[in-house]
């Protein structure tokens, strides 16, 4: 009997695992003992972190696109349809484009995220946003015509991908109008929903003086609450308005809706172990990425380092061993501090993070891995 | 008086009688005791509670230091340094070089790089990447070769060329017309020799597979 391996989602996640299970699995896809099928509501496959370089003219959002043809070995199977609904005791798929289920012995969602603004009152229609190709693009041309006034980066919705690209847009923003000589005519201000300027700790009290030597106004415990695009001001749960000229949100974020709906977890994130990434409430159902609720940053590095942890429990399943491998919270995120300059965390469950000192090598270096993601997609680095 | 008291005086009278000339000696350091004793006391005039506690706490931060100094690791260190004198003093002064010329804070970047690095591996990851080196050695130890390297640019160079000249549409009777052409006779001469080739490799490969 073929075992048939689904994986819904083409992302970062989605696709390095399709590419590792093509090797890891190469014997029994070679003897059609077991299928992996590759599900996405594209075809292409997009590298989101492109966007945050968008609205400085740096990048186009283009440069995160590439066919997921292109990228995924020829010994999966790609197919382009939506899942309408998961029923995890029949292990089977509905779609939008199909009239008949997908039958699966394995689940991995890779589903990721998707962006909820709504949940804000005046949010959509009064604030930018660099976490969507769209939202990238008008943000830039609105940035490139902002020559003097309030600019205000607020962190709305927590958590969200990528939890440094707040403060590493605020930095560039900072930098990048300094360069321009407009800081003088731009004031800029930061929020963030708790007590200090990140969620982890030893990464807030890194950025905290940073921010304060470059007299950037710092607001925390601030929830917004809602905005008011024609007086431009926003209001926040703790009774706080700011005005704005120009407000960057990172709006909230949301997994997809059939997650909760086949009892796999609130708010579209799959209640996983921590270590095995196996669903909590179903079997042979796996969630790793943006999907998986591990208390891991939701980041690109985050699903990199745990496919492996996937690729290898699958495996060990469909040969009938005993799974061994765990994830261990690995993340690593680099930080731009600047237009020329980065800097780094990296931690895991058990470490925290102790960013260097900033230096123009690790901007470099960051560039050079954006340039050269495509070999991660490929499951080559 | 006690009769104790008066018994001690007694003797000491008796030891003064006995050494008088020990006994002077001692009257003439007294005085110079008490000399002391009296720059001691102006010292003491002069001071204030906080000029103590400051004294005070200077004396105990010297003393904690050099016990602090005196741990195990430092004598340890100063063995070693007494030991590597010479080589410490050639590193320091290319310590020194490497300042004077700005190139020390391009080593402190290249190792936040390299911290990076180690930092972002793991195993899968180095596995994997070893592959993909191991096959591309491989395949540049193949292509390295000087009739492999050859053939390659001749290729290549006929591919470019192509793609700068705009395709046409050829069939049976274009083909046949083209046969005529001296470069395609040729090119397609290198051609059969690169299928005879491949397929005498294929073969033997097969065979050897099968003697496995």
């Amino acid at each position: 009997m073929t075992e048939h391996v689904v994986i819904v989602g083409g992302g970062v996640g989605g696709s390095v695992l399709a590419n590792d299970l093509a090797d890891r699995l190469a014997p029994e896809l070679e003897d059609g003992d077991v299928r992996v099928t590759l599900l996405n509501d594209s075809p292409e496959h997009v590298y989101k972190p492109v966007w945050l370089y968008v609205p400085f003219g740096q990048s186009e959002v283009d440069d995160g696109r590439r066919p997921l043809a292109d990228l995924i070995d020829s010994r999966i199977e790609i197919r382009i349809d939506r899942v309408t609904d998961i029923d995890t005791d029949a292990k089977t798929l509905g779609c939008r484009d199909s009239d008949r289920p997908i039958e699966y012995d394995h689940l991995v969602l890779a589903t990721g995220v998707t962006l909820a603004p709504e949940v804000v009152p005046g949010l959509e229609e009064g604030g930018h946003n660099y976490y969507s190709e769209a939202g990238a693009e008008a943000l830039r041309e609105e940035l490139l015509s902002f020559t003097e006034g309030h600019l205000v980066l607020s962190v709305v919705g927590s958590p969200h991908m990528c939890p440094v690209a707040p403060l590493e847009f605020t930095f560039m923003a900072d930098d990048w109008l300094r360069e321009r000589g407009l800081r003088e005519d731009v004031e800029i201000t930061y929020t963030y929903p708790v007590g200090r300027v990140h969620g982890t700790p030893p990464i807030a009290e890194w950025a905290r003086p940073v921010l304060d030597d470059r007299d950037i106004n710092v607001e925390t415990f601030f929830n917004a609450e809602s905005v008011d695009p024609e007086a431009k001001t926003m209001t926040s749960m703790e009774g706080t308005e700011l005005d704005y000229d120009l407000l960057v949100s990172i709006p909230p974020h949301r997994g997809i809706d059939v997650i909760e709906e086949a009892g796999l977890g609130e708010k579209g994130w799959v209640d996983v172990d921590n270590h095995t990434l196996e669903a909590e409430t179903a079997e042979d159902v796996y969630a790793l990425g943006d999907t998986a609720d591990t208390g891991a940053p939701k980041s690109g590095s985050v699903a990199h380092y745990q496919v492996s942890t996937v690729g290898q429990r699958l495996t060990s399943r469909i040969r009938g061993r005993p799974p061994t491998a765990t994830y261990d919270g690995k993340t690593l995120c680099f930080i731009e501090t600047g237009m020329d300059e980065a800097t780094f965390v990296a931690f895991d469950y058990e470490n925290a993070p102790s960013p260097p000192p900033p230096s123009e090598k690790i901007h470099w270096s960051k560039l050079a891995y954006n340039e050269s993601y495509w070999l991660t997609a490929r499951g080559l680095l | 008086m006690s009769e104790e008291l008066t018994d001690e005086r007694a003797e000491l009278e008796a030891a003064i009688a006995e050494n008088p000339e020990e006994v002077a000696e001692f009257v003439r350091r007294l005085d110079a005791v008490n000399e002391l004793l009296d720059v001691l006391a102006l010292g003491e005039g002069a001071l204030t509670d906080e000029m103590v506690r400051d004294v005070a706490g200077t004396t105990a931060t010297l003393a904690e230091s050099a016990d602090g100094i005196a741990t195990e690791e430092t004598v340890g260190l100063a063995e070693t340094v007494g030991e590597n004198g010479a080589e410490l003093e050639d590193a320091l002064e290319s310590l020194l070089t490497l300042q004077r010329t700005g190139a020390l804070d391009e080593l402190v970047e290249l190792g936040g790089v390299a911290s990076l690095l180690t930092s972002a591996l793991d195993d899968e990851m180095v596995t994997s990447l070893a592959g993909t080196g191991t096959s591309l050695g491989e395949l540049a130890d193949t292509a390295t070769e000087e009739d492999t390297h050859d053939g390659l640019e001749t290729m290549l160079e006929g591919v470019a060329a192509a793609e700068a000249e705009t395709p046409e549409q050829v069939g049976p009777l274009g083909l046949l017309g083209a046969a005529r052409d001296p470069d395609v006779q040729y090119g397609l001469g290198y051609l059969l020799s690169i299928a005879r080739a491949i397929g005498r490799e294929r073969t033997e490969t097969g065979a050897a597979e099968t003697t496995q």
